[in-house]
């Protein structure tokens, strides 16, 4: 908001004109008016100052396609990083609000009405819009970074985790200590990252398996409990057990976990279990989880800054930065 | 002519920019006067009530022992949104962390911006860190937190009630020793669980033994190294326990087994809060559901109507909760585990 004449003559009770002189350093007003301006003017500048800032803001766009969200868990991975994007703007003066959509209208609603509303930018938390609604966020014109999504001509940024590295070095490590025979629990959501993760999983399997290892994919459910039956009616219908399973998020370790229980079948020494995502405490696994752990924070962290970049070099080219997930060796993966 | 600060200085007596600084909430203007000052441009019709657009959430953070692990707070989050979307406000995500330097500046900011209402998850306010709130000049309504002398607009859990409900049904299982699992963060919600359970013990004649109240940490893998520590000294133990949340509960439980105790044929437990994870412990946990987006939308309807109606008179609005009957209680009447009766 720019100070303007007529509102500082107003308020000191003189006239615009008489503004006009000071300001500009002309003769014709007395000295005392004339300090009296400037230092209004000067006031009024800090508060317009600190008040622009304040009123700058940020949007953040969650796409809840999925009951997923109904999930009290997923929620609060969820909100664990957007208190943490909060938190970085808030320390920038910057406000961060919020909003859920669902289905391509109300996307193209949200991005058309931030267009013209003032907002700085747009974080869209985008793991579960479908891949054909991706190429709505190209008709968004302001900055824009999307995290746990990527369209390959978009022409915004992207933050994702390295979910091909996390699948990889899994595999890799699973190898390493001899397990031949590797069984891959899915669930049966259709998000972003389960769809880079299963991906991965194939790629892996086709281009990078040493000779004589076996894999086998199967999908289990969405819930713990239902995994776990649905597992346990697997492993009973196979002629042997396999060596080890890859758990696609904490749901399935837990599903996959609970199984293995019931089935009187002990972790690492019958069967190693590595996940991703790490398990909450409160789920009380008997066993310490050998997992790769989601860089919520860090992630948090290069959305807002690649937001800023944009915000401040308009017209960069679009980048996708992929945080790789920290791998957390438990006791669960026998050597 | 519209008002002006040439006006107010001149019915105050005070300078311009004192004014100024008084109607910005500016440092260095002493109470009284930036009262009278506000008094007077309200009178003469130069501030007008902002008209609000935006809701705040914030979430206050003290150590993060409460909030840090539990999911509760995105589920008020999904709430509030929600309802926020409903009724057409914009809603601001914000947080307070006490250990930041700056702590007091943030929160002077936050309580004195008028243009938007502000909700805040008090849960791990104590009674120490809330004083600085009571000079809120926004629209201001205190989420999971209550003081006694009716400074705030509260949305919070029925937790007496809720804690005397649950210790209530120990008793028709038959239970005449019942501990308590304390959390040794004592924040609000807490202490009034305190007094749910000891309300039900006095109601039943029984007498609350201190030798049956355990001090845990309020994070899973403590509370279980504290039950640890004190299962390891042979106490004598009450048949049941109420806990003060599910974290503690599930820590407990978790050393009650390492240690060959059986749930719930030896100790039964009941918690609070129905975590994620309660229903597939072993054996599920009894305990409370609170309806937090319920409670999250909730707030926001009650912060609209202030808004709107510009209502003066505060209120305290209690959440009733759910009993959710599993199978860590044991019924002494007749043997069994309360769940497949």
């Amino acid at each position: 908001m720019k100070i303007k004449a007529r509102q500082i003559a107003h308020d000191l009770g003189v006239s615009t004109a008489t503004v006009s002189l000071a300001v500009n350093d002309k003769p014709g007003v007395n000295e005392a008016t004339k300090r009296k301006i400037l230092d209004y003017i000067e006031q009024l500048e800090r508060e317009y100052g600190a008040k622009e800032q304040k009123d700058k803001f940020v949007k953040m766009l969650l796409y809840v396609g999925t009951n997923r969200y109904k999930e009290s868990m997923e929620q609060k991975f969820i909100s664990d990083t957007f208190v943490e994007i909060s938190a970085l703007l808030q320390k920038k003066g910057i406000e961060l609000r919020m909003y859920s959509v669902n289905g391509s209208d109300e996307v193209l609603k949200a991005l058309r009405e931030s267009c013209d509303d003032g907002t700085s930018g747009v974080i869209f938390l985008a793991d579960d819009l479908p891949e054909k609604d991706l190429e709505l966020l190209n008709d968004c014109y302001l900055p824009l970074v999307v995290c746990d999504n990527m369209l390959h001509d978009g022409h915004w940024d992207a933050v994702n985790m390295h979910n091909q590295r996390a699948i990889y070095s899994g595999m890799r490590h699973l190898e390493k200590c001899g397990c031949k025979d590797i069984l891959y629990v899915q669930n049966s959501e259709d998000i972003y990252n389960f769809r880079e993760r299963r991906k991965s999983f194939r790629r892996y399997a086709n281009e990078e398996m040493k000779e004589g290892i076996t894999v086998q994919m199967i999908e289990a459910g969405n819930e713990a409990v239902l995994i776990s039956h649905h597992l346990i009616g697997c492993l009973k219908e196979r002629s042997k057990f396999p060596d080890a399973i890859f758990a696609e998020n904490f749901t399935v370790t837990v599903g996959v976990v609970r199984a293995l229980e019931n089935l009187k079948v002990k972790i690492p020494e019958d069967i190693s279990v590595v996940g991703i995502d790490e398990v909450p405490e409160m789920a009380l696994l008997p066993v310490e989880l050998t997992c790769f752990s989601p860089p919520h924070a860090s992630r948090a962290a290069h959305v807002v800054k690649r937001l800023f970049d944009k915000m401040e070099f308009k017209g960069t080219n679009a980048v996708e930065v992929l945080v790789g997930m920290e791998f957390v060796k438990g006791e669960s993966v026998k050597w | 002519m519209k008002a002006n600060i040439k006006q107010i200085s001149e019915i105050t007596g005070f300078s311009a920019a004192t004014i100024s600084n008084a109607l910005n909430h500016k440092k260095g203007v002493n109470a009284q006067t930036a009262a009278k000052i506000l008094q007077v441009a309200k009178e003469l019709g130069y501030i007008s009530e902002t008209r609000i657009t935006k809701i705040k959430f914030v979430i206050y953070k003290r150590n993060g022992l409460i909030i840090d692990d539990t999911p509760f707070f995105s589920l008020l989050i999904d709430g509030i949104e929600k309802e926020c979307r409903e009724s057409g406000f914009e809603i601001v995500l914000g947080h307070l962390n006490r250990n930041d330097a700056d702590y007091e500046q943030q929160v002077k900011r936050l309580i004195h911006d008028r243009s938007a209402a502000v909700i805040l998850l008090g849960t791990e306010l104590l009674e120490e860190d809330v004083e600085i709130y009571k000079d809120a000049s926004c629209l201001f309504l205190m989420l999971d937190y209550w003081c006694w002398d009716m400074s705030f607009n509260g949305v919070l859990i029925n937790n007496a009630d809720s804690a005397r409900m649950a210790v209530d049904y120990l008793i028709k299982k038959g239970h005449k020793e019942i501990g308590y699992l304390r959390g040794d963060f004592r924040i609000k919600a807490f202490r009034s669980r305190e007094a749910g359970y000891g309300i039900a013990l006095k109601k039943a004649g029984l007498p609350a033994k201190r030798e049956y109240v355990f001090n845990l940490s309020t994070t899973l893998n403590g509370a279980r190294q504290d039950m640890f520590a004190y299962l390891e000294k042979n106490p004598v133990l009450p048949t049941a326990f109420f806990a003060d949340n599910d974290m503690i509960a599930l820590g407990a439980m978790k050393a009650f087994r390492e240690m060959g105790y059986r749930i719930p044929e030896d100790i039964s437990i009941i918690g609070f809060d129905d975590l994620p994870f309660s229903e597939i412990a072993s054996p599920p946990l009894t305990t409370i559901r609170v309806p937090n987006q319920e409670m999250g939308a909730l707030a926001v309807k009650h912060i609209v109507k202030m808004i709107k109606e510009n209502n003066q008179i505060k209120t305290k609005t209690q959440v009733c909760t759910n009993f959710i009957e599993r199978e860590s209680v044991r019924d002494l009447q007749n043997g069994e585990v309360g769940y497949e009766n």
